[in-house]
């Protein structure tokens, strides 16, 4: 059988190899953008630091990306040597009004999961639940991507207590003297954290870490940039585990933008070759995965509904992301001691608590991250007092500072949608709902009791705008009745060749990372439909 | 007439003096095209040209800085202060200085030359303003 999946971020991809490890024929077509990493030889960031035009050029960027005004938000955008991300223009492009929905879109080969944090978090039943799926079945796919992803094998109270499976195998990474701290603060206080059911450990990461030859030296160089491919990339691993298949075909510089339909099936492709900047149709006798991605995914099979006049309105559609905000957090007792700058800047800890969210206990993911050697004039610009100052208080305090960042579930609403008007315009309407804001305000509390509890003194709390989580999910919501377009095995219940199989059909997000997951459900409804 | 807007060496070793960096001239090459980048995507305004005009002598580094930072957050000197620290953390003998040279010593002054700075700032901007109108006569 012929298959044609459409994107090959992190889902694509694994649509792409579970369907020629199953014997079929495959294309893949994206947009395919490739990104020029410079390939920086220095051992850590701190010796990077040595060669100052390398160092301006990737911490500041060309066209000062990454320079931070005071009145932005945002603290570390994505690292100015990545273009992994349509930059602004590129996206006023594609959609016309964003009405502050703070939007991050990738048209490269391997998707947003070029730049992704690494974090891997299962979905448990409770997180499946009112997806009406067979969920042993969906644990199987859970199995195979871990591996698929090389997610380190960790097994606390994490897992013990919000039911979490532990299918990794990977080393986890090491932990720094701060970790190390705070770990061994948070377990002199566990009768008091068990109690209030909150939970620290180690981050579940999609890193390469044993003793190999590709493995992570520096995991914030790769998510800085570094070509070093030892966090999970569907560039270097799946796509080219694809690759390997004389019966996978890659094509690029295909942006797909609507199907046309002749007898209830994709008669069509109609899309933009980029190389040659003009529309092409092309007819079509596959089956389609499309896999583009939340946002895409459901501009596409908006603009599908409009171009062969189905009324789309008759279906549920909707707009999540999993809001994020920091709080950042000073611990006394690291106050002034030395940093190991050769130690690398990421998320090595997590933490799980679960709060009333919908009238349902749900699981709230946080990451802990403790500052190392890398570029700080963002962070400090964000101290309200004169630059001399405000600098000379960050580096004295620096040792001694942590964030700790929370991200909140999301459910369908009928205010956040993608708007497709008549005249083929998009729109993103979202809007936080009062009990997201409620729900927000008591995680907030609860974690800077919880901060104080372990001795750590919270400074501030930064809340980023709506879409800033990068977690878009729930465009095209699948489910049993006909309310929905899409059903619960992917299929599109009104074209018979066409299956949506990413994050797009997600009818409620969890807190937890949504990449491993969106993969899973990925390789679960190629399961369901072969 | 955009050329005022570049960094010149005084200018920039008030800066230094003031952030307590070592001074490069690669820094301040880069400084100086960032700077052009700027002005060539959006224009200054009057207020860039005032506070511009009002770095005579180095203490007047800290009433700029205090002035940018509370009321004309987003004037082209502002920019200029955070891209020196900026391009300066860039560069490894500087990061390394900023790592070690704070002391709580360093701060308790500061903050004390910080209360100064919000007594005397109506002053000084009247002066700078009243010196400046007085040039433009002239």
């Amino acid at each position: 059988m012929n298959y044609i999946v459409i994107g090959s971020g992190i889902t694509g991809s694994n649509v792409a190899l579970a369907l020629l490890e199953k014997g079929h024929n495959v294309e893949l077509w994206d947009v395919g953008k490739k990104e020029k990493l410079d390939n920086l030889s220095n051992d850590n960031f701190y010796d990077f630091k040595k060669d100052i035009k390398n160092s301006v050029k990737n911490l500041i960027g060309d066209q000062n990306k990454n320079f931070v005004s005071p009145y932005n938000q945002k603290l570390f955008e994505i690292p100015p040597l990545r273009n992994f991300l349509l930059n602004k223009k590129e996206i006023s492009n594609e959609i016309n009004k964003l009405n502050d929905f703070d939007i991050y879109q990738s048209f490269n080969k391997g998707g947003l999961a070029n730049g992704w944090g690494a974090n891997c978090i299962p979905y448990n039943q409770n997180e499946i639940i009112d997806w009406h799926i067979n969920h042993d079945q969906f644990f199987l796919s859970q199995k195979k991507i871990f591996e698929e992803l090389n997610v380190s094998k960790i097994y606390d109270n994490i897992n013990e207590k919000f039911n979490i499976s532990n299918f990794g195998k990977e080393n986890p990474i090491s932990l720094d003297e701060r970790d190390t701290y705070f770990l061994k603060n948070f377990k002199k206080k566990y009768s008091y954290f068990n109690k209030e059911n909150i939970e620290f450990g180690r981050a579940r990461l999609a890193i390469k870490n044993s003793n190999t030859k590709d493995s992570c030296k520096l995991t914030s160089r790769c998510l800085w940039g570094c070509p070093n491919n030892s966090i999970y990339n569907p560039y270097f691993t799946t796509l080219e585990k694809c690759n390997t298949f004389k019966r996978f075909k890659y094509y690029d510089n295909r942006k797909v933008s609507y199907f046309n339909l002749k007898e209830k099936k994709i008669d069509q492709i109609i899309y933009f070759e980029n190389n040659v900047k003009k529309i092409v149709k092309i007819e079509i006798d596959s089956k389609v995965f499309l896999c583009a991605g939340a946002i895409q995914s459901g501009i596409i099979f908006k603009r599908t509904c409009l171009k062969n006049e189905i009324e789309i309105n008759n279906f549920k559609s909707g707009l999540m992301d999993t809001k994020t905000i920091k709080v950042v957090y000073f611990f006394p007792y690291m106050f002034g001691k030395n940093i190991n700058f050769k130690s690398i800047q990421f998320n090595r800890l997590v933490g799980a608590m679960s709060e009333k969210y919908n009238g349902k206990d749900e699981y709230i993911h946080l990451e802990l991250l403790h500052l190392n050697s890398l570029f700080y004039q963002p962070l400090i610009n964000h101290i309200p007092l004169p630059l001399r100052l405000s600098k000379n208080i960050f580096y004295k305090l620096f040792s001694s500072l942590g964030v700790c960042t929370y991200f909140l579930p999301d459910s369908l609403n009928n205010h956040n949608n993608i708007i497709l008007n008549n005249d083929e315009k998009i729109e993103i309407k979202y809007k936080e709902t009062h009990e997201k804001d409620i729900l927000d305000k008591k995680i907030e509390n609860r974690i800077k009791k919880y901060l104080l509890k372990m001795s750590a003194i919270p400074i501030k709390t930064i809340r980023y705008s709506s879409g800033a989580a990068i977690h878009y999910a729930g465009t095209i919501p699948m489910g049993n009745n006909d309310e929905f377009a899409v059903n619960n095995k992917g299929q599109v219940k009104f074209v018979k060749n066409l299956i949506i199989a990413d994050a797009s059909i997600m009818p409620s997000l969890s807190s937890k990372p949504i990449s491993i997951n969106a993969a899973t459900l990925g390789n679960y409804i190629v399961n369901k439909n072969l | 007439m955009l050329n005022i807007f570049q960094i010149s060496n005084k200018e920039y070793l008030y800066y230094i003096k003031y952030l307590d960096l070592i001074p490069n001239n690669e820094l301040l090459k880069i400084a100086n095209i960032k700077i052009n980048n700027l002005l060539n995507k959006s224009g200054p305004k009057y207020l860039d040209f005032f506070l511009n005009n009002s770095i005579h002598y180095y203490y007047d580094i800290f009433f700029i800085d205090f002035a940018t930072r509370y009321f004309f957050k987003k004037s082209i000197i502002r920019f200029k202060l955070n891209l020196i620290l900026a391009l300066h953390e860039a560069d490894y003998e500087n990061f390394n200085l900023m790592m070690n040279s704070s002391t709580i010593k360093k701060i308790l002054l500061d903050f004390t030359r910080f209360l100064i700075i919000v007594f005397l700032f109506p002053l000084w901007l009247v002066f700078k303003f009243i010196k400046l109108n007085f040039n433009k006569k002239k």
